[in-house]
């Protein structure tokens, strides 16, 4: 098994990626390729945009159109994210070919809709009404 | 074309042949899911068919490419240069293009299950699970998380919500539950079902019923282990803290299990124990593979003359 890496972050993003994640997180308000530049010397200005770009499309960013500039922002803060990394991990790393590519994952539980809290309830009903019987057999 | 390359066309041409005939299969099993068929089985024997229906392109090809390479060997002239029409080449490459796919799925499932452990490792704190012998992990998350990933003694990943919202003893009716799934090898399944190239809808309907089934049968090892009422109790709880949850991830969803599926599992859960049923297992498998590869053994003269048929096919 490879060795584990100490930010979880690394196994979802590449390295400029995150450093572009971790500048806007540091900064705390919305940004353009331009206002993120000076942290990034030797990174090409297109590489940032379409870095900015990739982290939009995957939905860790959102972005407003000002002008002809585009500012982005995390949709969550670094906590926030990270809580929610482990649910949503394999959607993070798999992307929209996760249904293709499966990992050897075996679930308890994989899905539950709404409109089954009915469902629940009269389950919960049967369990408690099984459980009283043996409890009188008993 | 030299011999040695003409033997590396035709092994890939099987491929693709033997590839497409397990593809008819599971296009048949496909249907056959869709008709609800498999539930005249019990779970053990449904589960089987399912998946060798579902390997049926792998295990054909397994069985095809040696025996036409034998045959070929045998009987085609060693050092013979032969020239060759389009159809094979066309078989070739489909068979090689097959193999490039089967061996980009492959890396990619255990790529993916590497990289889904370390996330939720990262996150996550070692715990003692009652029941559980290997390692185990709570982790937190919005999803109400209990999983097993991984071939071999498997890791288990809890929820703290699942953790915190069950006792003891649901706890170790869920370990029950996913031991048997360790037991089952039902990963190592699902990273074969990855390899075996297939028309993915039906490939995907035959998967569905397969998991479905796979709960079902870990459901009753668990019930074995202990009493289906707590591990139904442990079910609903599960759920539950599911309903409040944000969507599961995609990958999810391919083997959806909700619904009818959580309400036919509890409440096969709270009747009456059923003995679970004779397991069909490799059954089938033991006895019509061999049976069918002496037969093809006998028949190697035959399956040449097929292999220089196609060789010479628009020559």
């Amino acid at each position: 098994m490879p060795a584990m890496s100490p930010d979880p972050l690394d196994n979802i993003f590449g390295v400029l990626e995150q450093r572009v994640l971790d500048a806007l997180w540091t900064r705390g308000t919305a940004a353009t390729v331009r206002d993120l530049e000076p942290d990034f010397a030797g990174v090409a200005y297109t590489t940032l945009m379409t870095t900015l770009d990739r982290l939009y499309r995957k939905g860790v960013l959102a972005r407003e159109k000002e002008g002809r500039r585009f500012l982005y922002q995390p949709r969550l803060t670094r906590d926030q994210f990270l809580a929610t990394v482990a649910g949503d991990a394999l959607e993070a790393i798999l992307g929209a070919r996760a249904a293709e590519y499966r990992p050897m994952v075996s679930f308890l539980l994989e899905a539950v809709r709404t409109e089954d809290r009915d469902v629940l309830d009269s389950l919960d009903a049967l369990i408690r009404e099984r459980r009283r019987a043996e409890e009188s057999a008993e | 074309m030299s011999h040695g390359l003409l033997t590396l066309c035709v092994a890939l041409a099987t491929v693709a042949v033997a590839a497409a005939a397990g593809n008819a299969l599971v296009l048949l099993a496909g249907a056959l899911t869709r008709r609800q068929a498999w539930t005249v089985f019990g779970a053990r024997t449904a589960a089987s068919l399912l998946v060798q229906a579902r390997l049926a392109p792998l295990t054909l090809t397994l069985v095809a490419v040696p025996l036409v390479q034998v045959a070929f060997w045998t009987y085609e002239p060693a050092h013979k240069v032969e020239t060759t029409g389009a159809p094979l080449l066309i078989l070739a490459a489909a068979g090689a293009w097959l193999l490039a796919v089967m061996a980009h799925r492959a890396w990619v499932c255990v790529h993916a299950t590497g990289r889904v452990a370390r996330v939720w490792r990262a996150a996550a704190v070692p715990a003692e699970v009652p029941g559980w012998d290997g390692p185990a992990w709570i982790v937190e998350s919005r999803f109400p998380v209990v999983a097993v990933v991984g071939v071999g003694r498997g890791e288990l990943y809890v929820s703290a919500e699942v953790v915190r919202a069950c006792n003891a003893a649901e706890i170790a009716a869920i370990a029950a539950h996913e031991r048997a799934h360790v037991t089952g090898r039902d990963n190592l399944t699902r990273i074969l079902f990855a390899l075996a190239p297939a028309a993915s809808r039906a490939a995907a309907r035959v998967e569905r019923a397969w998991a479905a089934t796979a709960e079902e049968i870990a459901d009753l090892h668990a019930r074995a282990a202990g009493d289906g009422v707590t591990l139904a109790q442990a079910l609903t709880k599960v759920a539950r803290l599911a309903l409040g949850a944000s969507a599961p991830p995609p990958v999810a969803v391919s083997a959806f299990v909700g619904g009818d599926d959580l309400e036919g599992r509890v409440r096969r859960l709270l009747e009456p124990a059923q003995p679970p049923g004779r397991r069909l297992g490799g059954m089938p498998l033991a006895a019509v593979v061999p049976a069918a590869v002496a037969a093809a053994v006998w028949c190697l003269p035959e399956i040449y003359e097929a292999a220089e048929f196609v060789v010479k096919l628009g020559r």
